[in-house]
């Protein structure tokens, strides 16, 4: 047993952190706002850091690692906030050919069982920029190419920083998986996404103390309030323990034998979903009126971790996946 | 006790229900009204405001005089549910009506009622507030912007910030400091300030939701006269608590817009449910909780209202209110989120921006103005409780 990170895994983290101070502080994610297009520079930077090949065999173009160094690469991507589909292309980097060396940008797309009369609306973030479609369902996968199902752009969706298509349905493509590939596709997915979500949860959490410890009123800082402190307090337990699940869901991943992955996968994803959106919150009650600014970044978290959060699944159904493999 | 409300009542309730289904802006005549928060929006507001006024619905429970009906509380509470009923245009003269007039019929002189409430009941004047400046937002007694003495007037100097509406109002009311040498609370006075004055200029901020809701409002060697004091000079911390509590307590937030949201929110789990069965019913105790929230809410009211008129008053108590209503608000709209999925973002069948979504928010807005929730419950665990101060 050891339940801590590694020496290379730790300095997996310091690189990709630099990485992503270096090519996204937050001026440059914020300059795309509103963009509809890719930063493929961007883009290209983290292809060329391994970020989608990296648990591929050597031979495959990948560095060999496992799932447990993914977590704590998407987790600095999630700090910064990075934009674009990142887990998905991650996930589908064995599966789609172009995905690792992110020539091809994937999408990925749960199919639900249709409901008879129900024209049900989906929406796809990126889909402009995307090179594959990845539709999951229990029993397989399907790979659509995304200049066939012809979305229509969305105006004015919720996070400015995730460009949204409108599809009338979940289209059909060809079949590139069957149901043990779907069911790890979905897993990887939800162990990165849930890491990237556990990043952005630090995060907010670091802002609202980095202000608590600063920002004054009544002659003295705002933290050393209790209500503020306690606000505080409690974003750091979420984040923490969101952080262990991930942890614990992607060392699972790698070795199968210490449980059920991918009821780890669900649990981590739910808690880290919960995490990011409570945080971000919380972070803007302790910025007060400065929190309900567009200029303070808080509000991007919590979009991001709203539309993050849709694409994994409602927290009953994750719940539900838990409860089932008990 | 009876939760039957009397004959006049019930006949305002019809009279109210019927003008405001013949005469709310809906699609196909004239409405929905675009954004308060743009010039051609606050434009058609005003307007509305107007309409309002000339049928004497502007506000019920003023004096017929001021352009009101002589209603009592319970008269107006009524006339807020038809209106939220009806999904009338949220009331651009809000900060006015329901903040500045009740601190104005208890501290103003008969000068200022018949100056101001006629041209703010009509939407001819509309107010925005100016209490919070860059370094004193829960602590307001800690502003800085001055008000000297110069010749028989007062020049205004300083700079307020998070002024909703103030990048089209038309005058606003907030807190000077008068006398610096005094105890903070002591030396501040409440002022009226036209936003037309030499030396005011206004710099709108972008809020989180995209709209440009608030200001900041500098003053630049402002002069006003004596007459625009509410109340006595270097006693505007007592005034500006009666607005405070209007703003928490009974009058800006009544109950009508929450029992409606959750009417709406059930209207839409029903629609929900047929579509999509797992969801709703996931959802199900979510919406009920809703539902229970916002009648108590009502209830809760109710029993307020009865209170003050028996002669009593709303204190601290509406800090209760404030805590309860914002953080009611924020459950609705994030249920109606889970329930609409994918469907959240998408602008409606007739292309209206996604009213749910943008409802939620500006939801995120309510536990941090009005004073924040952590302020509130300071305030309901030492001024209601009696527990020692920290
Ligand atoms: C949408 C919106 C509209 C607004 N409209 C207006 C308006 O029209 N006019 C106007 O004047 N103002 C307006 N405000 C400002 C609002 O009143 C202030 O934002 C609010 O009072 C908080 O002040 P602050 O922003 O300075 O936050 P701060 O006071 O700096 O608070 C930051 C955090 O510290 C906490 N905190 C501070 N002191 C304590 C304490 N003693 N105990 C526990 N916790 C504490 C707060 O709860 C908050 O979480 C508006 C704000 C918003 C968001």
């Amino acid at each position: 047993m050891d339940f801590e990170l590694s020496d290379d895994e730790r300095s997996l983290a310091d690189g990709m952190r630099r990485l992503c101070e270096g090519r996204f502080p937050m001026e440059r994610v914020r300059a795309g706002e509103g963009r509809r297009a890719l930063d493929t520079e961007g883009w290209s930077a983290l292809a060329e850091a391994g970020v989608f090949s990296l648990r591929l065999a050597d031979e495959e173009g990948g560095a060999d690692l496992g799932t447990a160094a993914a977590a704590v690469v998407f987790e600095e991507l999630g700090r910064a906030l990075v934009p674009g589909p990142l887990a998905a292309t991650h996930a589908a980097a064995g599966l789609v050919k172009g995905a690792a060396t992110g020539d091809r940008p994937v999408g990925l797309l749960r199919r639900t069982p249709p409901v008879p009369g129900d024209p049900r609306p989906v929406l796809v973030g990126d889909l402009g920029s995307l090179g594959a479609l990845l539709v999951v369902a229990d029993d397989g996968v399907e790979l659509v190419e995304p200049d066939a199902v012809g979305g229509a752009p969305v105006e004015g969706g919720l996070d400015p920083l995730t460009p949204l298509w409108r599809l009338e349905a979940v289209p059909r493509g060809t079949p590139v998986g069957d149901g043990p590939v779907a069911e790890a596709l979905w897993r990887d997915f939800l162990v990165v996404e849930a890491a990237f979500l556990v990043g952005m949860a630090a995060v907010t959490s670091e802002m609202a103390v980095g202000y608590a410890k600063v920002r004054r009123q009544f002659d003295r800082p705002i933290g050393s309030f209790q209500a503020v402190k306690h606000m505080c307090a409690d974003m750091l337990v979420r984040a923490e323990t969101a952080r262990a699940a991930v942890h614990a869901a992607a060392v699972t991943v790698d070795q199968p034998d210490v449980g059920d992955a991918v009821r780890a996968a669900h649990g981590a994803a739910l808690l880290a979903a919960q995490a990011a959106e409570a945080n971000a919150r919380a972070c803007i009650q302790v910025h007060g009126g400065m929190g309900f600014t567009w200029e303070v970044p808080a509000h991007l978290y919590l979009k991001r971790a709203i539309v993050l959060w849709r694409a994994l699944g409602p927290a009953t159904r994750l719940a539900d996946v838990v409860a089932e493999r008990f | 006790m009876d939760l039957r409300f009397g004959p006049d009542q019930e006949r305002l309730r019809v009279e109210a229900r019927d003008w405001l289904e013949a005469h709310v802006p809906r699609a196909g005549n004239g409405g929905p009204l675009p954004s308060l928060d743009t010039a051609e929006g606050f434009d058609a507001h005003r307007v509305w405001e107007r309409t309002m006024f000339e049928a004497r619905w502007a506000v019920v429970s003023w004096p017929e005089r001021y352009g009101g009906r002589d209603g009592g509380l319970f008269d107006w509470l009524v006339f807020e549910e038809e209106y939220y009923r009806a999904q009338a245009p949220t009331r651009v003269g809000q900060n006015g009506i329901f903040l500045l007039a009740p601190t104005l019929f208890e501290f103003g002189t008969e000068e200022q009622k018949d100056r101001y409430l006629p041209p703010m009941a009509s939407g001819e004047e509309i107010w925005c507030q100016g209490w919070s400046e860059p370094d004193a937002g829960s602590d307001l007694a800690a502003i800085r912007s001055r008000a000297d003495r110069r010749g028989g007037d007062w020049v205004l100097n300083g700079q307020k910030t998070w002024c909703s509406r103030g990048a089209f109002a038309d005058w606003l009311f907030g807190l000077f400091r008068s006398d610096p040498a005094a105890e903070r609370h002591r030396g501040l006075t409440y002022f009226l300030v036209p936003m037309d004055a030499p030396g005011v200029t206004v710099r709108p901020i972008a809020q989180l939701d995209g709209e440009t809701g608030f200001a900041e409002v500098f003053f630049d060697d402002v002069v006003v006269p004596d007459a625009q004091v509410l109340g006595e000079a270097h006693r505007g911390w007592e005034v500006a608590m009666a607005t405070a509590g209007s703003e928490r307590g009974l009058s800006l937030r009544s109950p009508a817009r929450y029992t409606e949201a959750a009417a709406r929110l059930v209207a839409l789990h029903r629609r929900c449910a047929e579509r999509h069965p797992v969801r709703a019913a996931r959802l199900a105790d979510a919406v009920a909780k809703a539902v229970v929230d916002a009648e108590a809410y009502r209830y809760h009211t109710y029993m307020t209202a009865t209170r003050v008129l028996a002669g009593g008053s709303v204190g601290a108590e509406a800090s209760m209110n404030k805590v309860f209503w914002s953080e009611t608000d924020l459950a609705i709209h994030r249920t109606a989120l889970e329930l609409l999925g994918p469907e959240a973002e998408l602008l409606d069948d007739e292309g209206r921006p996604p009213a749910w979504l943008d409802g939620y928010l500006f939801a995120l807005a309510g536990p941090i103005y009005a004073g924040t929730n952590e302020i509130q419950r300071n305030v309901v665990a030492e001024r209601v409780l009696g527990l020692p101060r920290a």
